[in-house]
């Protein structure tokens, strides 16, 4: 309970710098702007600005309970906002329905893997395929599927019932399943959690390699160090509020980041 | 036709020609009878599952669309002159008006789901119930007779049409219960039945497919009570909008199976086949308790109904068929 007191609550200042830096040569993909969200008594987000530029991976830490996937799920749209505006190519879709923002091009992964369950691995991501962006026929839906499947190495998978995947297959599953919707933005809630070193390293790969083939990633980390090696540039959240912002280097050697994870740590312990 | 729909639609036009057939093995006796009733329940059961088992919104207000059809049949027939095709087709339109507009009324608040869901279909089958028995140009509470009304029609005084006409409708629903089962529209609702919040985040357009889904449902229960309310001849309020109507749709198509088109074929068989066999024996207290001991049995024995059976071998050979490099065991 005193680490909730921690002296971090203070007014952040290096969010409003970095709004105020360099101006960026490109229009956002993504905006929010003073996005809050409120749950009764409980403001879980206050007035969170966040910008992902084309072609950008960008990273969203934060301790636990901070609102990253709070922020996720208003993006995505599963949750209405309280307040604040969120733009997507320069378009207000702060009140368009979850699929309605999919099929603009807004794709996000479940933080614990949500496999729709009575169907195989390979309609889990047909689906995505029909429904998605570029609404196809079955046939053309299940040839997609199989062809991302491949692509992140789950093709023997394929006909399995999802019960049967491990944690790291499903977690690669919710990647294949945002991926059939052709995102322009992909939203990534630690989806490295919880591997091995490994398979780990194997998704920072993917990730790196969707990035170059033109999806930008917001992506949404616990560890902070996980993410210096794969962001252009970085978030930090705390108890809902923008901490810190910059390059990954930068933001790591912040005293006040590191004042709210040895804060949390603390917490924890 | 895909190869896909080859074999169900054989399969129903096979079950279609021997239904066809029954009037004229029987003669106008009791099996058309019963036939007709069987055929009903199908229509119930069938329609119940195309929204409520695939989409996993277990409705306990299927008895009111039912209703609502037989009630537009009889006002139709006494205060009009409407040709019999168009009242049977409002008696399908009507009810599928009033599904469309209380699912888009529900359906728009996430609130509605599940148990929440049922209980307000239930309460729906009170409220119409209420405005029938108390408007004088439905029935007012002193009941219609249809048989008169109906006496100049196509199905006046004559079981064999009713029951052909039950049969149409029965091989109707069925088929379209078939073809949503096996297009994007399918695929779509067993998304829902999964996990709504991830069939939104896939593109699917959840509030819109539930809203259609839903007034399919209630249209195809509506106009099977067009036939009814002319079978019965005499209606009133207590036993068109009883629960038990509901309540034995939601049992058959549980039974049967919901993840499947035909498990409901099979459960309001099972149900209207065993209450049969028990009525004869004399005892109707009897007839439920055994109809309840056995819905117990197949929900412990097999929680995917008697068509889950079925479906599970087909899925392994599915699977088989797609993973042709897999190791067999």
């Amino acid at each position: 309970m005193t680490a909730a007191l921690s002296p971090d609550d203070r007014p952040t200042t290096h969010a409003g710098s970095s709004a105020a830096g360099a101006p960026e040569p490109t229009a956002p993909l993504l905006a929010c702007r003073g996005v809050s969200k409120r749950y009764g008594g409980l403001l879980a987000l206050d007035q969170v600005d966040l910008e992902v530029h084309p072609g950008e991976i960008v990273g969203l830490v934060g301790p636990n309970g901070s609102g990253k996937t709070t922020l996720l799920n208003l993006i995505g749209g599963s949750v209405p906002v309280s307040g604040g505006t969120i733009t997507f190519e320069g378009r207000d879709v702060t009140r368009e329905p979850a699929h309605r923002r999919a099929h603009s091009g807004i794709s996000r992964t479940f933080q614990v893997p949500r496999p729709l369950p009575s169907l195989t691995v390979v309609d889990n991501v047909a689906v995505a395929a029909m429904f998605g962006r570029h609404r196809s026929s079955r046939a053309q839906a299940l040839d997609e599927a199989a062809g991302i499947l491949d692509r992140l190495g789950l093709t023997a998978q394929a006909a399995s019932a999802t019960s049967s995947l491990t944690l790291h297959e499903r977690k690669f599953l919710e990647i294949a399943r945002a991926l059939a919707l052709r995102p322009r933005l992909l939203l990534l809630d630690e989806v490295l959690g919880g591997l091995n070193p490994t398979e780990a390293a194997a998704g920072v790969e993917m990730i790196a390699a969707l990035r170059d083939s033109g999806v930008s990633i917001l992506y949404i980390e616990h560890n902070v160090k996980a993410v210096t090696t794969l962001a252009d540039r970085m978030y930090v959240l705390n108890r809902g509020r923008n901490l810190a912002s910059g390059a990954p280097a930068d933001v790591i050697a912040d005293p006040d980041v590191i004042t709210a994870y040895l804060g949390s740590a603390r917490a924890r312990d | 036709m895909p190869t896909r729909l080859r074999r169900p639609v054989a399969v129903i036009a096979a079950c279609t020609v021997l239904g066809a057939l029954l009037p004229v093995v029987t003669g106008t006796g009791y099996p058309v009878t019963l036939g007709f009733q069987f055929l009903v329940w199908v229509v119930l059961a069938v329609s119940w599952n195309v929204f409520s088992g695939s989409a996993g919104y277990p409705s306990f207000g299927h008895g009111v669309f039912f209703g609502i059809g037989i009630y537009t049949t009889s006002t139709l027939l006494t205060r009009t002159d409407l040709p019999l095709p168009v009242v049977v087709l409002l008696s399908g339109l009507v009810p599928a008006a009033l599904a469309a507009a209380v699912g888009a009324a529900m359906f728009a608040s996430p609130r509605f789901r599940g148990d929440l869901f049922g209980l307000v279909t239930l309460a729906l089958a009170f409220i119409v119930a209420t405005v029938v028995s108390n408007v004088d140009v439905l029935d007012g509470g002193r009941g219609v007779f249809v048989r008169e009304a109906a006496a100049g029609t196509f199905l006046a005084n004559d079981p064999v049409r009713l029951y052909l006409l039950a049969l149409a409708m029965a091989v109707g629903t069925v088929l379209v219960a078939l073809a949503i089962a096996r297009s994007r529209w399918g695929t779509a609702l067993t998304a829902i039945r999964d996990d709504e919040g991830v069939a939104e985040s896939l593109g699917v357009s959840t509030y819109r497919y539930k809203v259609g889904t839903f007034a399919v449902s209630g249209g195809l229960a509506g106009l099977v009570g067009s036939p009814q309310a002319v079978y019965l001849g005499y209606i009133e309020v207590g036993a068109v909008f009883a629960l038990s109507i509901p309540l034995f749709v939601v049992i058959m198509a549980i039974l049967g199976g919901t993840t499947t088109w035909y498990g409901p074929v099979l459960g309001a068989a099972l149900i209207v086949g065993a209450r049969e066999l028990l009525l004869d024996l004399g005892d109707p207290d009897l007839a439920q308790i055994v109809i309840g001991l056995l819905l117990v049995a197949v929900i412990v024995a097999l929680p995917a109904g008697i068509g889950g059976l079925a479906g599970r071998r087909r899925v392994l050979r599915d699977a088989a068929q797609l993973r042709p490099r897999a190791v067999t065991r």
